[in-house]
């Protein structure tokens, strides 16, 4: 049975996967992680938190590798930033949404620093 | 994210070994808030799970994050090249959106870049002057960061060497920013020691 987009509210929060390669040194997160074949990703792709949860996301991420992690995303600070947030459930994952409005370099960045690291 | 966020992975490998410190964001006042654990530790069928508050799921048999070994290392010529090196080796899908490797000509105009900065700010105000970060890109490029104390430039280096750079000036998030791509050896030399100054 498909799944119908839900509408994403201020107080959602959703999960981003990062490569180790995504962090800085110091443990923030570098704007390559919003970029897709050398350029601004125009639709990162996030899990939805309350259609997830903590340890699907971080079991999610350790699959793919052990140094892998999960990155944390308010709605309210991404849409206070000028970006939105559309639900876009797959047959495979009904939590998966993406974000729309980094279209820039500088949108890269901003979005990496909106991700906090769990 | 992937299809694959169900895991047989035990939900006690994520429970709270010590105080639960919650991350936080900006609000649009620029001001830092915590985030309520409960609005992101419980799902919507009552699931629940803990984080600890360091080294998150670091646990045995999973060898240290280099982001937590880089914070207590030194950052100097020698590890800076010794991780363009460890990058120039990462296979196809490094991040798991389906990159390419990084090529070999990014990573060397990388590298020649680290050391062309190096060296000149050793000659001129005899202080070394490394990037912050040094990082693949997806695609196959290499992204280098140099920060100075109001101002910070984030350079790309894309898979056939052409250079793309970002110039923040001001603290963020309330810097102004300057990019383009397609720019000359030269100009990224001129931006990066402008950061230094």
């Amino acid at each position: 049975m498909p799944i119908l987009p839900l509408q994403i509210a201020d107080g959602d929060f959703l999960y981003r996967r990062l490569s180790a390669d995504h962090l800085n040194p110091d443990g923030s997160v570098n704007s390559n992680a919003y970029k897709l074949h050398g350029h601004p990703d125009p639709e990162p792709s996030v899990d939805l938190a309350k259609l997830t949860s903590v340890q699907a996301a971080i079991a999610g991420a350790l699959a793919r590798g052990p140094k892998f992690r999960v990155g944390l995303l308010s709605v309210h600070n991404l849409r206070a930033s000028g970006f939105d947030v559309i639900h876009k459930p797959t047959d495979t994952n009904p939590a998966h949404c993406v974000v729309v409005g980094n279209t820039q370099k500088a949108t890269c960045r901003q979005l990496a620093k909106l991700t906090d690291v769990l | 994210m992937g299809s694959n966020m169900q895991s047989s992975m035990g939900p006690e490998r994520f429970m709270l070994q010590g105080r639960f410190a919650p991350p936080k964001t900006f609000t649009p006042q620029g001001r830092f808030t915590p985030i309520p654990p409960s609005s992101f530790l419980f799902n919507a069928a009552g699931c629940t799970a803990s984080v600890p508050d360091t080294a998150p799921y670091n646990d045995e048999g999973i060898e240290p994050l280099p982001a937590l070994e880089a914070k207590q290392a030194q950052p100097t010529y020698e590890n800076t090249m010794a991780n363009l090196k460890r990058i120039a080796g990462l296979g196809v899908d490094w991040d798991s959106y389906g990159s390419a490797p990084p090529a070999s000509v990014a990573v060397e105009t990388a590298g020649r870049l680290i050391e062309t900065v190096y060296r000149d700010s050793l000659l001129s105000a005899r202080t070394p002057y490394l990037p912050f970060s040094v990082a693949p890109l997806s695609g196959g490029g290499i992204q280098l960061e140099w920060r100075g104390e109001s101002k910070a430039v984030e350079i790309e280096v894309g898979p056939e060497g052409a250079f793309g750079y970002l110039f923040i000036k001001g603290a963020e998030p309330s810097s102004v920013y300057e990019e383009e791509d397609g720019v000359s050896e030269s100009r990224i030399l001129e931006l990066v020691r402008s950061v230094q100054r």
